[in-house]
């Protein structure tokens, strides 16, 4: 079999099959990681527009002597 | 820097970006290495002929699935004995790309099995334990999505986690142990490796690579569920002061009705 003029043997189905999957299933998990990241940034920057405030967030009390 | 100061996520966080765009530029210039080296530069097995390029993302993905078993393992020794606050969240952010690489260990190894083996599938001990790790990974991650509450699900899922760590030894040692289908280890042994250089460093170049493509996803999904759990504690705030916000509402009204 050749791919790309390069003679994978009478096997290459399988060596493509092995690097096709390898490629799909690493590019689905970095998209899905950075569709995830990106829905959480826009959820997070929504709250925070809203007005909420993480617990560290919130403002220090004014120090009075 | 201790472990110590990372417990702190904001520092993290901080870490995160700047350690990663450094490891997404060497995995990709590693994996390009390793892909040319894997095609070009590897000659073809004697016996396998051109399968043997299988065994460069398979055996990656099997050294991966049982390295990011045994992370978790460690995280949730952390987050039940120290209560480190990143501990589980390193081992929820882990189980879905541990599955990946168990998932790609089978995929890659069926694919190569059918030529070699004449056989897609045989039930011996290297590859049933490695189902049962698979099966486990997806375990983890149903019950990970049962719980609202992270802080709640973390000690019972770390300590499901530790049960199941007793199957990384069985997986290492399953073709010693057991008369297998599988090769015994061909890498890691007493007596050094038993491959031929020309592919043993095709395979450890892959195998780096694949080390530090899971690292770099490893950081990002800690990121995102360090996101997660923030947004979580923003919405539990808001709805703590709901329900006191509508009662002070009440009392007012009443107020208002008793005056009149």
């Amino acid at each position: 079999m050749d791919f790309l003029g390069f003679d994978l043997g009478r096997h290459g189905g399988y060596v493509l099959a092995a690097y096709v999957v390898v490629a799909f299933a690493v590019t689905g998990l970095l998209v899905w990681i950075r569709a995830d990241r990106r829905r959480l940034e826009r959820e997070m920057a929504e709250l925070e527009a809203a007005g909420v405030r993480r617990r560290s967030q919130r403002a220090k009390p004014v120090q009075t002597d | 820097m201790t472990l110590y100061d990372l417990a702190n996520p904001t520092f993290f966080l901080k870490l995160v970006r700047r350690v990663l765009p450094w490891l997404i530029g060497a995995c990709v210039l590693v994996s390009a290495i390793g892909l040319y080296m894997a095609f070009f530069s590897a000659p073809e097995d004697y016996q396998q002929g051109n399968t043997v390029r299988i065994m460069f993302v398979h055996v990656p993905s099997a050294w991966l699935a049982l390295f990011c078993y045994g992370m978790m393992s460690v995280s949730s020794i952390g987050s039940l004995v120290w209560k480190h606050p990143l501990a589980d969240v390193s081992a929820k952010a882990a189980a879905p790309i541990g599955a990946t690489f168990t998932f790609l260990a089978l995929f890659t190894g069926a694919v190569w099995g059918k030529p070699m083996w004449g056989t897609w599938w045989v039930w011996d001990a290297r590859l049933t334990s490695m189902l049962v790790l698979f099966i486990m990974y997806l375990g983890i991650i149903a019950l990970w999505k049962t719980f609202d509450d992270p802080a709640k699900a973390a000690p019972k899922i770390a300590v499901l986690t530790l049960v199941g760590s007793l199957n990384l030894p069985i997986i290492k040692f399953s073709v010693d142990w057991w008369n297998t289908l599988h090769q015994p280890a061909s890498v890691f042994r007493t007596d050094g490796p038993s491959i031929a250089t020309s592919i043993l460093v095709p395979l450890l170049v892959m195998a780096l690579a694949f080390t530090l493509l899971f690292v770099a996803m490893h950081l990002s999904a800690m990121r995102n569920e360090i996101f997660r759990r923030r947004i979580r504690s923003m919405r539990v705030r808001v709805a703590a002061k709901a329900p006191a916000a509508a009662a002070g509402r009440v009392v007012g009204a009443a107020g208002v009705a008793g005056g009149n």
